[in-house]
């Protein structure tokens, strides 16, 4: 397997903060991005973008935990965990109430700085679907953090 | 930049500095009894780190063996002209193996060849470590043996080296993945299920033990659930081995579209029987201009799937990921 272990102490640390910011939760984060490695080493030869399959399979899968409500049961929310100042706590917790797929927009948006065409193919979704969940996303925080 | 966006920004920022990194890379590959373990051979994985880009030179001269050639069937056609030749192994599929070898001679050494995933075994030891690795030190116009898989996961090859664990105390089993392996396999997403049921029989592939068992009664506690069965069916292995040599020599000679090459894998399917899973790996572009693919003959899953050419002629895998002890 060349380059799996390379390539694992290279990306793990990127793809845990990543997975950490769309899940809200360390450890749910750490599940997800060890899980994604697992099945990335059964197909490892084949894979002809690994970090690009990396990515994608750690935001898709991130999504997939909150999608099963298992977070819950198997990882207490740690929200607050961050030793935010209050500022920001507020929108961190406001973040975990919008839905899951207009968070992860705005992560992939205000945290990886990716593009519009970038945040499309890793959510595998148009362009169009992408500008429209920022903007919901960003009028859900609005109304979020004025309640 | 609205004040919203610099919340955003400083909030993901700050939360993405205080997360926290395990690392368990060797935990992904680490195959263990679920049961108290003996001790543990001392040294062994030690050894094994310092070991784990060694291959085991294996010699390709000599001459394809009579009973290589000419036992596939001509397949039918499907829509797409087969070339019954595709399917056969001949001297010109060999030579693509000689040719792939010289090409990496000086970053393997003189005698490496390239493994096939036909070659693929598990080597499970006590209280040691885990190998998912290949028994691939034969030339490659011979088959497969119970020797070879013994002795590969006996002497070890790659980061396995010197276990130390005498011959005659393994077993070789037939290991299939569990429902839920296949269930995960799929939802990942990655793999689309064309042909086949992932809930039916499939064709299994080695598992050897580092102790007498009866394979049966075997509890693993892998990191892929997988069950034990007695009966190799090592006739079955060899017989997709050889489609695997012909199929991939056929497409490096013939540079296939994709087109062609998911009609050879069908056809491949169609010849090992229809316990085996024709699967499209959803990774893969089947539009590049160019490109050769060719059909995949995975034999842990028991799933066939084209990539590209350019990629999927395996090298012996680096198992230096395999060491931590059960």
């Amino acid at each position: 397997m060349g380059g799996f272990r390379e390539v694992y102490e290279t990306a793990l640390p990127r793809l845990v903060r990543l997975a950490h910011l769309i899940t809200g939760s360390n450890s749910a984060a750490e599940d997800v991005v060890h899980d994604v490695f697992v099945a990335a080493y059964r197909k490892w030869e084949n894979l002809e973008d690994p970090d690009g399959y990396l990515y994608r399979a750690v935001v898709n899968r991130s999504r997939s935990v909150l999608r099963r409500r298992s977070l819950e049961s198997r990882h207490p929310a740690e929200l607050s965990a961050a030793d935010l100042p209050p500022e920001l706590d507020h929108v961190w917790i406001a973040l975990s109430r919008i839905p899951v797929k207009r968070r992860t927009a705005l992560v992939l948006r205000y945290y990886a700085d990716l593009p519009i065409d970038g945040i499309a193919e890793v959510m595998g979704v148009r362009p169009a679907t992408v500008r429209s969940l920022i903007h919901r996303g960003y009028l859900s925080m609005k109304k979020e953090l004025n309640a | 930049m609205s004040n919203l966006d610099t919340r955003l920004r400083e909030t993901f920022d700050r939360v993405a500095e205080s997360t926290k990194v395990n690392r368990r890379v060797d935990e992904i590959v680490t195959v263990r009894r679920s049961r108290t373990m003996p001790k543990l051979v001392a040294g062994v994985a030690a050894f094994a780190a310092v070991v784990a880009f060694f291959v085991f030179p294996i010699l390709l001269s000599g001459t394809p063996d009579d009973d290589v050639a000419g036992e596939i069937a001509a397949p039918a056609d499907a829509g797409l002209t087969i070339d019954p030749s595709w399917l056969t192994v001949d001297d010109d599929d060999l030579a693509i193996f000689v040719a792939l070898a010289d090409s990496a001679a000086e970053a393997h050494g003189a005698g490496w060849r390239p493994s096939l995933r036909t070659e693929a075994v598990w080597c499970l030891h006590e209280g040691g470590p885990g190998a998912d690795t290949r028994a691939s030190d034969f030339p490659i116009q011979e088959s497969l043996t119970v020797e070879a898989l013994t002795t590969t996961c006996a002497t070890g090859n790659d980061s396995a080296r010197n276990l130390e664990t005498p011959p005659e105390t393994l077993t070789v089993c037939r290991g299939v993945f569990a429902e839920s392996a296949y269930a995960e396999w799929v939802e990942s997403g990655e793999y689309r299920v064309i042909a086949g049921d992932i809930d039916g029989i499939h064709p299994g592939f080695p598992v050897v033990l580092g102790w007498q068992s009866d394979c049966l009664s075997e509890v693993l506690d892998t990191t892929v659930e997988v069950a034990l069965t007695d009966d190799l069916a090592l006739d079955q292995i060899n017989h997709a081995r050889q489609l695997e040599i012909a199929v991939t020599g056929a497409s490096h000679i013939n540079c296939f579209d994709y087109q062609e090459a998911s009609a050879l894998a069908d056809e491949a399917r169609r010849i090992l029987g229809t316990n085996w899973l024709r699967v499209e790996f959803t990774a893969v572009d089947p539009n590049l201009a160019g490109y050769c693919y060719q059909p995949t003959l995975d034999l842990q899953f028991g799933a066939i799937y084209v990539t590209g050419v350019d990629q999927p002629i395996a090298e012996n895998p680096d198992t230096s990921t395999t060491l931590p002890s059960g």
